[in-house]
């Protein structure tokens, strides 16, 4: 079944969405034309009809049980809203830390390399670069023997702090001690 | 003190609901519970799912709270919502709600075409009730797609442009389902009066 144009015009003369011109135009037709205006009636009494009777449907749930049901869903959104926080800070850490970690490890190989090539005295002999540093360039066989060293540097550590002629340092990290003494004189 | 929420307008109880007051929302569901119900009945026919869908639109409707700013009345933003969710909710139903325009010529064509518009009027003589239990009736035997144009535009008197953009059609084929829809009611509606008067 096609619908014609002018039966498409009508109805939207009765919906009014035609423009004040094109009403005037349809106007016009519907004078010579018995037919468009049946349907022109025909579509007001069926719009009018369904517009003053609109079938209502009734809703026979009580209201506390339908409300009921409306407070668990929104309690339950806003529970679950509260995960998906927390899952989002976590995420956004460990972009930061996807991103940082890398650039650390870069950070810190950069600055040993510099160190390395800048100081490459300083990991030979560390008396020369410094000089307070005395006693392993003094006690070779400290580097040499870790178990003697250790128990020199204990000893020493002792002696300095006991001594008022020298004042210590002593750095602990990975496994290494390095003491600084220092002669006050 | 407790707001009196009974003696608060429509647009007073959205703006307090707006700031996280599920007392001033239930408020709001209460008063417009049938109404949001009725329309969801009217797109999809089934009551249970109506039921359903309404409640689901009220929960949308709280998230979406920020959102209403008055510009139409909180029933008419609350039946919108209602609308869309029930249109969603036929697409996944693929209840062929967007059956081709070819399709539905044939649902509406044949004998039908035959008969006027309408050649008497059907709604002569009736009680009010009487003529919206026909209208129902007859609104229960239209096609998903012809039925939510129905609705939209004769009920919630949306305009062309609306209901096309709602459906993702063009306003021509809003249009022409619009006049099979109410050709066939007519149609229905007619038949109805002569069946009683057999």
């Amino acid at each position: 079944m096609e619908i014609s144009e002018f039966e498409l015009k009508i109805q939207s003369y009765v919906d009014g969405e035609l423009a004040p011109r094109e009403m005037l135009e349809l106007e016009e037709a519907l004078k010579d034309s018995a037919e468009g205006r049946e349907t022109l009636e025909a579509l007001v009494l069926v719009k009018r009809t369904l517009r003053e009777n609109e079938p209502i449907a009734l809703l026979e749930t009580p209201r506390e049980l339908y409300w009921s049901g409306i407070e668990r869903k929104i309690l339950g959104l806003e529970k679950e809203s509260a995960p998906v926080v927390r899952v989002q800070v976590e995420t956004l850490w460990s972009q930061i830390w996807r991103w940082t970690a890398p650039i650390s490890a870069a950070g810190l190989v950069v600055a040993i390399l510099i160190i390395v090539f800048t100081h490459p005295e300083a990991l030979r002999d560390p008396s020369i670069s410094n000089p307070n540093i005395s006693i392993a360039s003094e006690n070779s066989s400290l580097l040499k023997e870790p178990e003697s060293y250790q128990a020199r540097i204990e000893e020493a550590s002792e002696t300095a702090v006991s001594s008022e002629e020298f004042s210590t340092f002593e750095y602990t990290a990975s496994g290494m001690t390095v003491v600084w003494l220092e002669h006050k004189n | 003190m407790r707001p009196d929420y009974a003696s608060m307008d429509d647009a007073e109880l959205a703006t307090t609901a707006q700031g996280g007051d599920m007392r001033s929302f239930e408020e709001l569901v209460a008063r417009h519970r049938d109404k949001i119900f009725a329309r969801a009945y009217s797109m999809c026919r089934n009551e249970e799912e109506a039921v359903d869908l309404s409640q689901e639109a009220w929960v949308r409707s709280w998230k979406k709270l920020a959102q209403f700013q008055g510009d139409s009345s909180f029933s008419t933003w609350m039946t919108r919502i209602t609308i869309n969710l029930c249109l969603d909710h036929l697409r996944k139903k693929k209840r062929r709600i967007f059956e081709s325009i070819e399709k539905m010529n044939e649902e509406s064509g044949g004998v039908e075409r035959l008969i006027p518009l309408v050649d008497e009027n059907p709604t002569a003589g009736l009680e009010n009730s009487e003529l919206r239990s026909r209208i129902d009736q007859a609104l229960e035997h239209l096609s998903e797609a012809h039925r939510a144009v129905i609705v939209m535009h004769e009920f919630e008197e949306m305009e062309y442009r609306e209901i096309a953009k709602k459906l993702g059609c063009s306003i021509g084929t809003i249009m022409s389902r619009l006049f099979y829809a109410r050709k066939k009611l007519a149609v229905l509606l007619v038949k109805y009066k002569q069946e009683e008067g057999l």
